[in-house]
């Protein structure tokens, strides 16, 4: 098996996370084309590559103005151990959601499987296969995942590292001009008490059109780092939904994608779990006509800590990005939301519009929000709103009014003020349980 | 360095751009414990004064000059800047020197008796010293202390040292501690309770001499159910080099007392190809100490080379108001990294921000804020409106807000927008017959009438017009 070759591959340990003053305060000095490594057929030399990219990268200090609201320490790699390589297996667990996929793809603490439920996984329709596999038959898909970086968005040393001690990477194509009647499912099982790190990489090609979900779940402490890259071919369509459940990790998501000429993207994500979140998703308008339609729920009760982070990239001309991120924090959970609309020079004609709507549902919750516009074009419309406060007390009084009790008033207010993205989500079970675990949480 | 050429296009479109054969008293150039106390001693300053500076001095040389902000500008020698310059007759004492009169005269501030503006009490300032203070006796009257820095320390030091360095600490940041440690004159105003201040009360900066710094301070405080309004203007000639220009403003409103801060900005801001121009490095803040006060910023900048100012208001008393009005223009090779804060402290506390970026040519124009709720805040409310308007293809705007809320009950809007002249807008003005700049104008006054507004009448016209001028040729 293609997986053995890497399996066990020495990459060094990784090295003690440093927070203390003796790695020097002085900004560094960022240089883009470090920040590109092209894939390449033999997996194992980029994975040393990256491994040295990530070495060369300091840690983060709780000083540096990226990690103010968030302390870094948090995300210590290597306070535990590294999670082996995983193997292939056939046995897959089963899932109520199963049914509603063409194929399964799940990933645990002991290896990882696909289901093929409607016959379509095949490298001329739906490819999924280790990432050394597909780039061995297919070098050219190595260049789909390039240029994922931008001087505003660079790859961070915990980045670097994850793919450097991936877990398992995996491929999910879709090849030029095919249609699923429902799409693929990748449910991860993380394991507990190891540093994680799955790494999966999508491609739609050209006219095509895939839906997609992943989800993650897991209880214990561990250390996840999810590299989750896709690329939509010129009028391809995705859509992909991204569901975070689990309990007690410390979790880092590293989003990157490019939406290239006429394609679009439609996104869904969920923040429901884990003990300490930060969330980073990029995505590149790359080709004239692309689109990407960005949404966000999260709910963060308890102690926990959630900071999401957002860029979206106009680098080509007549091209719309929609953001909207809704967050509810209750008990003495923290929210942080950092989004950046950026338009490169040339970048013209394009609407760029970014919304973080947060509600404080509890007296000890907290809430920063930094939406962010960097224009370097001039024809063009770029918007950002961010909104804090507490449920409407008018909205309150008038349910009420109707004979409706405060706890259930609460709650369906705040259904609403979820359903602009939950209605997203295409399948209507997913779109339910995605409801269900909301008002679960909720403690109103 | 060498006086550009005055006949050239340039003095058009900068009449202030002139300078005043004035011979000037001037300190060595360099900051250390000597010169700080040269300037001390000079004003004839009280120990506890010397020793506050001295304290700042010793922060600031602790500090490293902060870089986060989104503007580039080449490492300035601190140690070249001269720290003190004064008109010699006026600092030996022989009275006004009469180029100086002629110069505020050219700049539109009669300092005479008798052709003094009315309704507008000015404090005209030169360099590093006060040159006079109009209407004091009217101002007296109604137990107004309005005069320079310097003649506040002398006549009320009790006031000075309570509420100097209270607002804005000596080692707040790089650019406050430097000007604390050299600042040399400014204005002092203090309203006594009750008192509706009958006049305007403005301050006018004026940087004449070459490789100067200026660093001025200015002191407002209104005491309980007062109100002043006050006005700041600032000019400075047209040179290659870049000059300094770190202030402080601290205002203090107590118990049911209302400030208003408004600023036209108009330092030199540099040729077509980025040479010369003031750097405007200024810490302004304003806290609202007591309840029910209010503190209202109106800011129009349309000139320097580098800009770097957020004036802010801390809402320490219940019910206490902060508003942030501001039009900041940047053309040419401008940098302006300009916005607010507003820290919510107090019960029901409740502020405003109205920001109008307007970019042109080469520049590159950011807006940055902080709107902070403390746990205490309840009930608090902000609203922030910020937009962003697209003249030229090479400019760059950007927007920063950053929002913080530790208290469910506060709620923050905020919005912002970037967007080009609309062309239908330009269509429709000009198919009725107005010329395309006539019509650009008029779309970018429409644009930030909702700051202009905020401005006293005179200092409105003023604005317009301003905006105006800045405005020709720029259209992209």
């Amino acid at each position: 098996m293609a997986s053995e070759s890497v399996q066990g591959l020495e990459l060094g340990s990784i090295p003690t996370v440093n927070t203390a003053s003796t790695v020097s305060a002085a900004p560094t000095i960022h240089a883009p084309e470090l920040d590109d490594l092209p894939l390449q057929p033999d997996l194992e030399q980029w994975r040393r590559l990256a491994a040295a990219r990530a070495n060369a990268l300091p840690w983060p200090l709780p000083t540096d103005e990226s990690w103010r609201r968030t302390d870094p320490r948090s995300f210590e790699l290597d306070s535990m151990p590294v999670h082996p390589w995983l193997p292939r297996r056939t046995e897959l667990h089963e899932h109520p959601w199963d049914s509603f996929f063409d194929a399964v793809v799940e990933l645990d603490g002991h290896g990882w499987g696909v289901r093929d439920r409607s016959g379509v996984v095949d490298p001329a329709r739906l490819w999924i296969a280790p990432l050394e596999d597909a780039l061995r038959k297919d070098p050219a898909l190595g260049s789909s995942f390039t240029g994922l970086s931008w001087p505003e968005a660079p790859r961070e040393r915990h980045e670097w590292t994850a793919l450097a001690h991936a877990t398992a990477a995996l491929v999910v194509r879709a090849a030029a001009a095919q249609k699923f009647e429902r799409g693929v499912f990748i449910r991860i099982r993380r394991p507990e008490g190891s540093l994680y790190c799955p790494w999966v990489l999508v491609r739609v090609e050209h006219l095509s059109a895939l839906h997609l979900v992943l989800s993650v779940e897991g209880r214990g402490d561990a250390r996840y780092v999810e590299n989750l890259w896709w690329s939509v071919g010129t009028a391809g369509r995705l859509r992909l939904a991204r569901l975070q459940f689990g309990e007690g990790a410390a979790s880092m998501q590293y989003l990157r994608g490019r939406v290239e000429r006429d394609a679009s993207l439609d996104l869904v994500s969920a923040q429901l779990g884990e003990r300490v979140v930060r969330s980073n998703l990029a995505v590149d308008l790359a080709g004239p006509g692309a689109q990407a339609r960005l949404g966000g729920v999260a709910l963060v009760t308890g102690q926990r800590h959630l900071d999401q982070r957002t860029f979206q990239v106009h680098s080509a001309a007549d091209t719309a990005s929609d953001l909207r991120f809704k967050v509810a924090v209750q008990d003495q959970g923290r929210s942080v939301y950092r989004g950046t609309v950026a338009a490169l020079r040339g970048a013209v004609r394009i609407s760029g519009y970014q919304r973080n709507n947060n509600l404080l549902l509890s007296p000890g919750a907290r809430a920063d929000s930094l939406p962010g516009l960097r224009i370097d074009a001039d024809d063009l419309t770029c918007t950002h709103g961010a909104t804090v406060g507490q449920i409407d007390p008018d909205e309150l009084f008038y349910l009420r009014a109707r004979g409706i009790p405060e706890a259930q008033a609460r709650r369906l207010i705040l259904e609403g003020f979820f359903e602009e993205i939950t209605s997203r989500v295409a399948m209507p079970e997913l779109r339910e349980g995605l409801r269900r675990t909301l008002e679960q949480d909720l403690s109103v | 360095m060498a006086d550009l050429p005055l006949d050239n296009k340039l003095l058009q479109e900068y009449a202030h751009g002139f300078v005043t054969p004035v011979e000037e008293e001037l300190v060595p150039p360099g900051l250390n414990e000597d010169i700080v106390s040269t300037i001390s001693r000079k004003k004839g300053e009280p120990a506890w004064l010397l020793e506050f500076r001295l304290k700042a001095l010793r922060a600031w040389q602790r500090k490293s000059e902060p870089h986060w902000a989104a503007v580039d500008y080449p490492p300035i020698d601190y140690q070249s800047i001269r720290y003190y310059a004064a008109p010699r007759r006026l600092s030996a004492g022989e009275g006004v020197d009469p180029e100086v009169l002629r110069t505020f005269e050219r700049l539109g501030i009669p300092l005479h008796e008798q052709q003094r503006l009315q309704g507008v009490a000015i404090d005209a300032v030169f360099d590093s010293v006060s040159v006079a203070t109009t209407h004091q006796k009217i101002l007296e009257e109604h137990g107004i202390i309005f005069c320079s820095f310097s003649e506040a320390v002398r006549r009320v030091p009790e006031l000075v040292r309570q509420y100097l360095g209270s607002v804005v600490p000596p080692g707040d940041n790089f650019f406050a501690a430097l000007n604390s440690a050299v600042f040399s004159d400014g204005s002092f105003c203090y309203v006594p309770p009750g008192v509706r201040c009958p006049l305007e009360l403005s301050t006018y900066f004026r940087i004449n001499a070459a490789g100067i710094g200026q660093f001025e301070r200015t002191l407002v405080i209104a005491d309980r159910d007062s109100y002043v309004s006050y006005l700041e203007g600032c000019t400075a000639p047209i040179r290659d080099e870049n000059q300094l220009h770190a202030a402080v403003v601290e205002l203090v409103a107590l118990e049911g007392a209302t400030i208003k801060y408004s600023t036209v900005q108009n330092w030199y801001p540099g040729d077509e190809q980025g040479r010369g121009g003031i750097y405007n490095f200024v810490t302004k803040r304003g806290e609202c100490r007591g309840a029910r006060s209010r503190i209202s910023w109106t800011q129009v900048e349309v000139g320097a080379a580098i800009t770097w100012k957020y004036p802010s208001c801390v809402l320490r008393g219940d019910d206490s108001v902060g508003e942030f009005y501001s039009v900041a223009f940047t053309n040419k090779h401008m940098q302006a990294d300009t916005g607010t804060k507003m820290i919510h402290i107090g019960r029901r506390t409740r502020s405003t921000i109205v920001s109008k970026g307007i970019s042109a040519g080469e520049s590159r124009n950011t807006y940055r804020s902080l709107v902070k709720f403390l746990p205490g805040a309840d009930h608090a409310r902000n609203h922030s409106q910020c937009d962003s308007l697209l003249v030229g293809n090479q400019c760059t705007a950007n927007t920063f807000p950053v929002i913080e809320s530790e208290n469910p009950t506060a709620i923050i809007e905020h919005e912002a927008t970037t967007s080009r002249i609309s062309e239908e807008q330009l269509f429709y003005l000009q198919s009725r017959g107005l010329d395309p700049e006539a019509a650009r104008s008029l779309i970018v006054n429409g644009f930030c009438r909702e700051v202009f507004q905020q401005l006293p009448m005179e200092f409105a016209v003023e604005a317009v017009k301003l905006l105006e001028i800045k405005l020709e040729g720029s259209i992209g």
